[in-house]
């Protein structure tokens, strides 16, 4: 096992931020992608990381440990998106399409216009999208992971893949 | 076939997972519709461009600073080999295991599998010792339990590994505290208990 | 006439010694295509192959110096083999051909017999102190735990760990999850394909691995002395991590300044292209060599 992986694993916070360094920007770009806007992706970044540690014990090597993390941040951020979700339905409507443009802080830079349109897409579609298209996921790991149907799944990857085509001009 | 049709099989096209009959009728419609063929080919080349975005994305700002205070201490350090089965399965499983093995290596083994309170490198290594000393004695009070040769290979070996690990102590006491030492020393300690109980086990099989 | 040829001539006059007493087995029994079979023998030689058939065929000798065979058990669950007397170490020989069905569960346990599978799915667990074990075909997975007996792993299949003390391992199939640890005996692993995850493991047995890994794969090797030579496609990507006190790094994988010091003292890190892999490479002072493999 990595040695900055054991130490972190025996509670060396600075081990754990050397890991955190290596694999923040791989993590962020799951969070970004799934969540859809900043604000979200980046609390979701920092909950996969402090989840991490809190399981840090349970990694035993079998796979990298770039692939258990990646995991690890598809499951929190399915979860936490599932409850917010939930908590936000009581009190505004959740039409994150529109929440994504007021979220995204202006002072970003320009993204790409296929990025955007992902960003852009109904949080369900993009779900699967990004799991799909871009992590590689199948059907049948994407239903499970996310509670979903398998034929929910291929619908809402079709929606994705129209409306995508629809509004990328390329 | 229509437009409408094949645009509602284009996903299954593109994926290969339609049916030969299927895909040929696509295939037909395809060499004499150009709009399909350019929404075919747009949606190839989006599939494409999404496939090869960047799989890593820098945040704008540093995001440990929402992390680090909220990193409570960890359960108590695991050292390689030592770990405590956690589950009633795994208990059952170390139980089988010690009645399979008998009396001697199992209270060698049920100390092993006591959960770790005391953590850290000098207490694996206490641990490591006590169990060691268990299970050379267990050997040496039979000198008929092995065969000559096979006593003479574990001679050797339990040799070799004696040296290194006095290698080892000596690096790491000119090295106090390096981790990868430490880890080291303590992968010899384990495959010198792994020996000692093969070759009980060894032993009850040749007698 | 000379002494020397009085004892030959006398000799030659003398009855042959009586060959040893033979039991002489051909033995069949239902079994479920999963079964689960224990196979004891502790001297001799074993031959087991598969079958598609629900049953389990045992033909061969038995010494009797070497003990009497038995077998017995369910169609689920069963077992077979030489039983020498209680105490007393066997001394003829005993030879077995076993067929299995394709899927059964094996545990083999024997002393010196020398022990040659060739498998079709299905799983072994061989523990012995001497034998030669070979183990070919396909296997779901495999263990094997031995003293000093040489072993060769020829298959295919999802998964494989060896213990030895020193008994030389060598691996030419193509195992998914390899986990192999000796004292002082070496490590010769040979796959032509990606494999998910390769743990090596000696104190002072050389460890030569030839092989590449899957795009998340894993590979450890570390060793108190012996040496380590990796040769592994240039093209793999990987986080690479080194950690050496006392002993030369030869790398022909990538240039001297990729090669980053740290973060402690005689460690190193590097990565090759998207670095999703992993190499973990420890030795205390064997050599290490890296060195790019290229496809025949």
């Amino acid at each position: 096992m990595n040695l900055t992986l054991a130490r972190a694993q025996q509670g060396d916070t600075d081990a754990f931020r050397l890991l955190y360094d290596e694999h923040v920007a791989r993590v962020y770009a799951l969070c970004l992608r799934m969540a859809g806007n900043i604000v979200e992706a980046e609390e979701f970044t920092q909950d996969v990381f402090v989840r991490a540690w809190e399981r840090l014990g349970t990694f035993r090597g079998e796979s990298a440990f770039s692939t258990w993390l990646h995991r690890l941040a598809v499951n929190e951020v399915l979860q936490s998106r599932r409850s917010r979700i939930r908590r936000e339905a009581r009190v505004m409507p959740t039409d994150t399409e529109t929440m994504a443009q007021h979220a995204a802080p202006a002072a970003v830079a320009p993204m790409p216009e296929l990025e955007q349109a992902i960003q852009n897409l109904p949080d369900g579609a993009r779900e699967v999208f990004v799991l799909y298209e871009i992590e590689g996921y199948q059907h049948q790991e994407i239903a499970a992971m996310t509670g979903i149907a398998e034929g929910t799944s291929k619908a809402q990857l079709h929606r994705a893949r129209r409306l995508l085509r629809e509004r990328v001009t390329r | 076939m229509t437009c409408q049709d094949v645009d509602l099989q284009l996903d299954a096209y593109i994926d290969g997972t339609l049916a030969p009959g299927e895909r040929a009728a696509v295939d037909a419609h395809l060499t004499q519709c150009a709009a399909c063929r350019e929404a075919l080919e747009k949606m190839r080349r989006l599939l494409l461009d999404s496939r090869a975005l960047p799989q890593s994305i820098t945040p704008a700002r540093d995001l440990w600073a929402g992390i680090a205070p909220r990193l409570a201490p960890p359960e108590p350090a695991r050292v390689p080999g030592w770990r405590a089965p956690s589950s009633p399965i795994g208990l059952a499983a170390a139980a089988i295991l010690l009645l399979a093995l008998g009396g001697a290596i199992g209270a060698t083994l049920s100390h092993r599998l006591r959960p770790a309170t005391d953590t850290g490198f000098t207490a694996a290594r206490a641990r490591y010792a006590a169990a060691t000393a268990t299970l050379a004695e267990q050997l040496a009070a039979d000198p008929a339990l092995l065969a000559v040769t096979t006593r003479s290979v574990i001679a050797q070996d339990l040799g070799i590994l004696d040296a290194a690990i006095r290698e080892a102590g000596t690096a790491l006491a000119a090295d106090p505290g390096n981790a990868a030492l430490e880890l080291m020393l303590l992968a010899r300690e384990q495959q010198r208990i792994d020996l000692l109980e093969r070759a009980l086990r060894a032993g009850r099989q040749e007698s | 006439m000379r002494p020397l040829a009085v004892l030959l001539l006398f000799a030659a006059l003398l009855p042959p010694p009586p060959l040893p007493a033979q039991e002489a087995i051909d033995a069949g029994i239902p079994a479920s295509a999963t079964a689960a079979i224990r196979i004891w023998s502790l001297t001799g030689s074993i031959r087991l192959t598969t079958w598609a058939r629900d049953s389990v065929s045992v033909r061969g000798r038995v010494d009797a110096s070497a003990g009497h065979f038995f077998l017995g058990g369910t169609r689920e669950a069963l077992k077979f083999g030489v039983e020498s007397a209680a105490g007393v170490s066997p001394g003829g020989t005993a030879d077995l051909e076993i067929r299995v069905p394709a899927g059964a569960r094996l545990w083999i346990t024997s002393a010196a017999a020398e022990l040659d599978l060739t498998l079709d799915g299905g799983s072994a667990t061989i523990v012995t102190v001497g034998s030669r074990v070979r183990v070919a075909g396909r296997a779901h997975d495999v263990s094997v735990e031995t003293l000093d007996g040489n072993v060769e792993l020829a298959f295919d299949g999802d998964e494989a760990r060896v213990r030895t003390a020193s008994g030389t391992v060598v691996v030419r199939g193509i195992i998914q999850q390899l986990d192999a640890a000796t004292v002082s005996a070496a490590l010769l692993i040979g796959m032509e394909g990606k494999v998910r995850s390769v743990q090596l493991q000696t104190t002072s047995g050389e460890i030569a691995f030839k092989g590449d890994l899957v795009p998340d794969g894993v590979l450890h090797a570390e060793t108190h002395g012996g040496e380590i030579e990796l040769r592994m496609p240039p093209h793999l990507g990987a986080r690479w991590h080194l950690v050496s006190f006392g002993a030369g790094i030869v790398n022909q994988l990538v240039r001297a300044d990729a090669v980053k010091a740290g973060p402690a003292k005689g460690e190193w890190h590097f990565t090759t292209g998207d670095g999703r892999a992993t190499v973990d490479v420890r030795t205390f002072k064997g050599s290490v060599s890296l060195i790019p493999r290229f496809e025949p």
